[in-house]
């Protein structure tokens, strides 16, 4: 079908583009859980042109045969292009990645939106091409792909008692319970999800297979630890302590007891293990529900903030009070949203048509907030490789000699 | 007749493109007007109006360059594709607008999807609020901040961004 153009004085044909596959077989589904096999594109801006638009973060388990390691998947879609034009991916070296769909040698399907996976060989970084007419025709589009070799990190997960003044829940009537009432598999399935996120960055949390239950804290309120307390902090992150991995401490409430700081607000807190390399730790509350806010917490502990130096925070559209949603202040582009950093609040429901309720679905289902981490260095946005300093975070405490 | 219709003869042209004025069309590995992201190599066929058919390929800039009259169509035939090019004698709508902003995001090849229509006697969007922007749009907003330092990255077109933007745009010999 032709494809038509009206044109004032000149027009940049860009034909098409890479994104997230979140559905194994259909490349037509934009929207899906984590998936470790599906990561997350740093696809802001296409400059410099050296790095080629995109970059595709994939995790290398060298532990596994080439033929067993997994396959990394991408959507390429065509947005400037007719659907028969015949095109083909290369890839610019050999020895990084393999393509395996399409198969050596043969066109990409003639869809709108095509699939293609590949697979990690070694360390390193490549690029994806698109050719149009044959395996050597003109490279039309290009994204850089980076693979990351795994580093591991042990993850020790505490369910501590945590004893003091009863405080009623509104919702059941009765008392915070002392200690959560997650389940170790529940425990173990946010991890798994923060995995998910993790592996395309070549990071790996490894979960103790005993969950510790033995840890005892007398607080000022049952269940409860006060994220704005630095001692109630520190007591629970003692308790049981092991050195060299990331302590998880799974309770009931991040609260305070009173209005200042309220009950079911606060879903996770974590210390970098850089700036505080006796304490740090991360709590989980009970109303996290996904392992996305494990993996908020485990960003925060290698070392990457929400908001790096306060320019984050920013109106980002001119408030008007018929609209609720506009004039938020902090900054909250859709793309921002796909952020794992960014998600330190769940995402709102915007039900108001004229404003854009498009952003609750960024891409991994309606409200579910992002697991991007930056990999790009742009010299306009300071939260820039958060790559490269988590895993330096994650390799100085995955080599951290022992006590 | 549209003022920028009536430069063609003012700057002397061959009297065969009175009144046609001259479109580029540029096939680029990624938007902007960076000349080292055209694609070089392209085989195509063009055919203006009822004119002969003319065969080419790409140079390095990607470039394809024609005169085009008001209501008047071409053909282009590359990448196994066929684009019928129309022109907008118009003019571009103004960047406070976000329809405006679309287009030039558009016309770098931003891919900002459907150009805001007004319903009824709706007054157009204004490009430095969010409302009734679209995923597209704002995705576009976001790649062209990303790519254009130093902008702050936050998906709405305020006057930065518009300055910035009519800048690439007239750069990139749209506008």
């Amino acid at each position: 079908m032709p494809i038509t153009k009206v044109i004032h004085k000149s027009e940049r044909i860009v034909p098409v583009r890479f994104a997230r596959a979140p559905d194994a077989n259909d490349p037509s589904i934009g929207s899906g859980p984590f998936g470790a096999d599906s990561p997350e594109l740093d696809d802001r801006g296409f400059l410099p042109l050296t790095t080629g638009g995109a970059v595709m973060p994939v995790g290398l388990d060298e532990a596994l045969a080439i033929t067993a390691r997994p396959e990394t998947r991408v959507r390429l879609i065509r947005e400037d292009i007719e659907d028969a034009a015949v095109l083909f991916v290369t890839t610019e070296t050999v020895g990084t990645v393999v393509v395996t769909v399409p198969d050596l040698g043969t066109a990409l399907p003639n869809t709108r939106e095509m699939m293609i996976k590949l697979r990690a060989l070694a360390s390193g970084t490549t690029h994806l091409q698109v050719r149009f007419g044959s395996v050597i025709g003109p490279i039309i589009h290009r994204m850089q792909v980076v693979v990351h070799p795994l580093i591991d990190v042990r993850m020790v997960g505490h369910a501590p008692t945590i004893n003091g003044l009863p405080v009623i829940d509104p919702g059941s009537g009765d008392p915070f319970s002392a200690q959560t009432t997650r389940t170790d598999d529940s425990i173990r399935a946010l991890v798994d999800t923060a995995n998910a996120i993790y592996f395309p960055y070549g990071i790996r949390l490894v979960l103790d297979a005993v969950i510790d239950r033995a840890g005892v804290a007398n607080l000022r309120n049952q269940g409860m630890v006060n994220p704005n307390s630095r001692t109630e902090f520190q007591t629970v992150t003692a308790i049981n302590r092991v050195p060299n991995a990331a302590n998880a401490y799974f309770v009931s409430q991040l609260a305070d007891g009173t209005a200042a700081v309220p009950i079911n607000t606060i879903l996770g807190l974590a210390t970098s293990a850089r700036r505080n390399p006796r304490t740090f730790g991360l709590f989980i509350a009970e109303n996290a529900e996904s392992g996305q806010v494990l993996a908020h917490e485990m960003g925060h502990l290698l070392g990457i903030i929400n908001d790096p130096t306060n320019e984050f925070l920013h109106v980002n559209t001119v408030f008007d009070p018929a609209f609720p949603g506009t004039g938020r202040v902090v900054r909250d582009e859709i793309f921002t949203r796909r952020r794992l950093l960014y998600a330190f609040t769940v995402l709102e429901p915007d039900t108001n048509p004229i404003t854009h309720p498009y952003r609750d679905e960024v891409g991994y289902g309606d409200r579910v907030v992002g697991g991007m981490l930056t990999v790009k260095q742009l010299a306009n946005d300071k939260t820039d490789q958060e790559v490269a300093t988590v895993r330096k975070a994650a390799a100085d405490l995955s080599r951290a000699p022992g006590p | 007749m549209p003022e920028d219709l009536a430069i063609s003869r003012a700057t002397g042209d061959e009297l065969s493109t009175v009144n046609r004025r001259k479109v580029q069309i540029f096939f680029q590995r990624f938007p902007g007007s960076v000349a080292s992201s055209g694609i070089q190599g392209l085989e195509f066929t063009l055919t203006v109006g009822g004119a002969p058919p003319i065969t080419g390929t790409t140079p390095a800039s990607g470039k394809i360059e024609l005169r085009l009259g008001a209501g008047e169509t071409a053909t282009l035939d590359i990448l196994g594709s066929q684009y019928v090019i129309d022109l907008l004698t118009g003019g571009l709508f103004p960047l406070a607008q976000l329809r405006g902003v679309q287009q030039r995001l558009n016309l770098l090849g931003y891919h900002a999807g459907t150009i805001e229509t007004p319903v009824g006697n709706a007054a157009p969007v204004l490009a430095r609020t969010s409302l009734n922007q679209n995923q597209s749009t704002e995705l576009a907003i976001v790649n062209f901040q990303s790519d254009n330092n130093p902008l702050f990255i936050d998906g709405v077109a305020g006057p930065n961004t518009q300055s910035r933007l009519q800048q690439a745009a007239q750069n990139a010999g749209g506008v």
